[in-house]
């Protein structure tokens, strides 16, 4: 790893740990990012169909009140805003499909793709991802957010070697 | 030279938290939760002064999870409810709103 | 500061708009770190699965290390009231499964989602095809949830509550959760160091 100046990892992390707690403090919960896209899927779905209300899953979103009283949801704008910042300063907004040299971008977008989805039904079974999950969980103390992390590490090293193409030399 | 600095600001981190663990005991967390018990007593009392029964009862729950048996509590509960709504012989929770949770995770 | 319980929301120290109004702070600060740690790149992510890049597991260590250590400090010393800290309840099966899925999805995608939504604010396109497999990924989450019993039932089944690591000891002290904390945080990144020696001592990397 070395163009750019990246903080060093376990600095980043500090960091980072440091904002963890702030949003516990002030929120009482962390920060996650999983639970945006599936309210917003529910917001979209129902806009389509009102008739999705009835969606036992979905119900529990739309019977919240509406998306944008979602924390989760309004954090994630702020991701996004927080990350494009931080490349506009460091000059790193740069349209580009990451992947080892010379392998397929029709490939790659595909994995990305179906990537995706397995991500997302797995979040839903975890009640969050490796930010809301993962990070907000373990720094609470919980002992399910392990089990969790373990299993996602795990399986995804355990698979890796099919997906090795796509990654090789990567920066 | 950010490996020093990262070995070393962990290290404080870490060396903070085992301080604390190993310097307290169970009692310094009972002692802790009855001073934040103490602390939303005196906010429904604030609350009941400004005429929120609501947001009192909300803090008296609060202070019921930390201090069961702490007796202002009761009082207060009383002094907001009325007699019959609290019944500190059997520890009977003062009455608070029902919230709908959702355990949507994040 | 001395009437106050912490978390504010949570505890009632604040209101509903005013913690939405601060979500997109605390997301800004989110995104920011994330992107100048290096986590708006797949590139970044993928090898820690390869134990190519230790990144992803320094940074999760140290950023869990260090919130644990604030947070267990402002519950022992009574500024934090733990009750109020969110942690989902914890499903046995549902969390198990869900890591299992999830973790093939990310060495796959080279993505998770926060980390992806800065990736898009950057303009990686395998970001933005990533985050429309999420949205179709939700969309058949909730059809298969709606459609069929067992998935509700692999779901929500083997609800063990808010289960904190004391609970797992049968303690109810706090001290307990911490010090499994620290030992199973750096236990994992011991683990990954100790594989990533091996491996590049084989030359494989």
């Amino acid at each position: 790893m070395k163009q750019n100046n990246y903080w060093s990892p376990v600095i980043a992390g500090i960091i980072l740990g440091i904002a963890l707690f702030i949003s516990f403090i002030v929120a009482g919960q962390g920060m996650g990012a999983s639970g945006a896209f599936a309210r917003a899927t529910a917001q979209i779905a129902y806009t389509i169909d009102p008739d999705f209300a009835k969606n036992a899953y979905a119900a529990k979103y739309l019977h919240s009140g509406d998306a944008l009283t979602n924390w989760t949801a309004i954090e994630v704008v702020g991701i996004f805003i927080g990350g494009f910042i931080s490349a506009l300063l460091a000059k790193r907004i740069k349209p580009e499909i990451t992947r080892a040299k010379g392998y397929s971008s029709f490939k790659r977008l595909f994995f990305a793709f179906f990537g995706g989805i397995l991500v997302a039904v797995g979040t839903r079974f975890a009640r969050g991802c490796t930010s809301g999950q993962a990070l907000d969980g373990a720094a609470a103390m919980s002992a399910g957010s392990w089990i969790f992390m373990l299993a996602a590490f795990g399986a995804g090293f355990l698979v890796s070697f099919l997906f090795k193409k796509q990654w090789k030399g990567v920066e | 030279m950010s490996k020093i600095v990262s070995a070393v600001g962990l290290g404080l981190i870490v060396a903070a938290g085992a301080l604390a663990a190993i310097s307290t005991n169970y009692e310094t967390q009972v002692e802790a939760n009855k001073k934040l018990c103490a602390t939303y007593i005196t906010n429904a009392k604030d609350a009941l002064k400004s005429g929120d029964k609501d947001k009192a009862n909300s803090f008296l729950d609060k202070a019921f999870k930390l201090d069961p048996k702490n007796k202002t509590l009761f009082e207060v509960a009383k002094e907001i409810n009325g007699a019959t709504a609290a019944q500190p012989a059997t520890g009977e929770k003062p009455k608070a709103k029902k919230k709908i949770s959702i355990d949507l995770g994040c | 500061m001395d009437n106050i319980v912490l978390p504010l929301f949570t505890s009632g120290f604040m209101d509903n708009h005013m913690n939405l109004l601060l979500a997109i702070a605390i997301g800004i600060m989110f995104g920011f770190i994330l992107e100048r740690a290096g986590f708006a790149t797949a590139g970044h992510i993928a090898p820690i699965f390869y134990f190519k890049n230790l990144m992803v597991a320094k940074v999760m260590v140290s950023a869990i290390v260090t919130a644990a250590t604030l947070i267990f400090l402002g519950v022992i010393f009574g500024y934090i009231d733990y009750n109020n800290i969110f942690i989902p309840s914890t499903y046995i099966y549902a969390y198990l499964v869900g890591g299992l899925i999830f973790g093939v999805g990310m060495v796959m995608s080279g993505w998770c989602p926060g980390t992806a939504v800065t990736g898009i604010a950057t303009l990686k396109i395998d970001a933005i095809v990533f985050a429309l497999g999420l949205f179709v990924g939700m969309y058949f989450y909730f059809e298969i949830y709606d459609g069929y019993e067992a998935v509700r039932e692999l779901a929500n089944s083997h609800n063990l509550g808010r289960f904190t690591i004391n609970k797992l000891f049968g303690s109810d002290d706090i001290r307990v959760s911490y010090i499994v904390t620290l030992i199973a945080s750096f236990g994992l990144l011991a683990f990954v160091t100790i594989i990533k020696k091996i491996i590049d001592s084989k030359g494989e990397n």
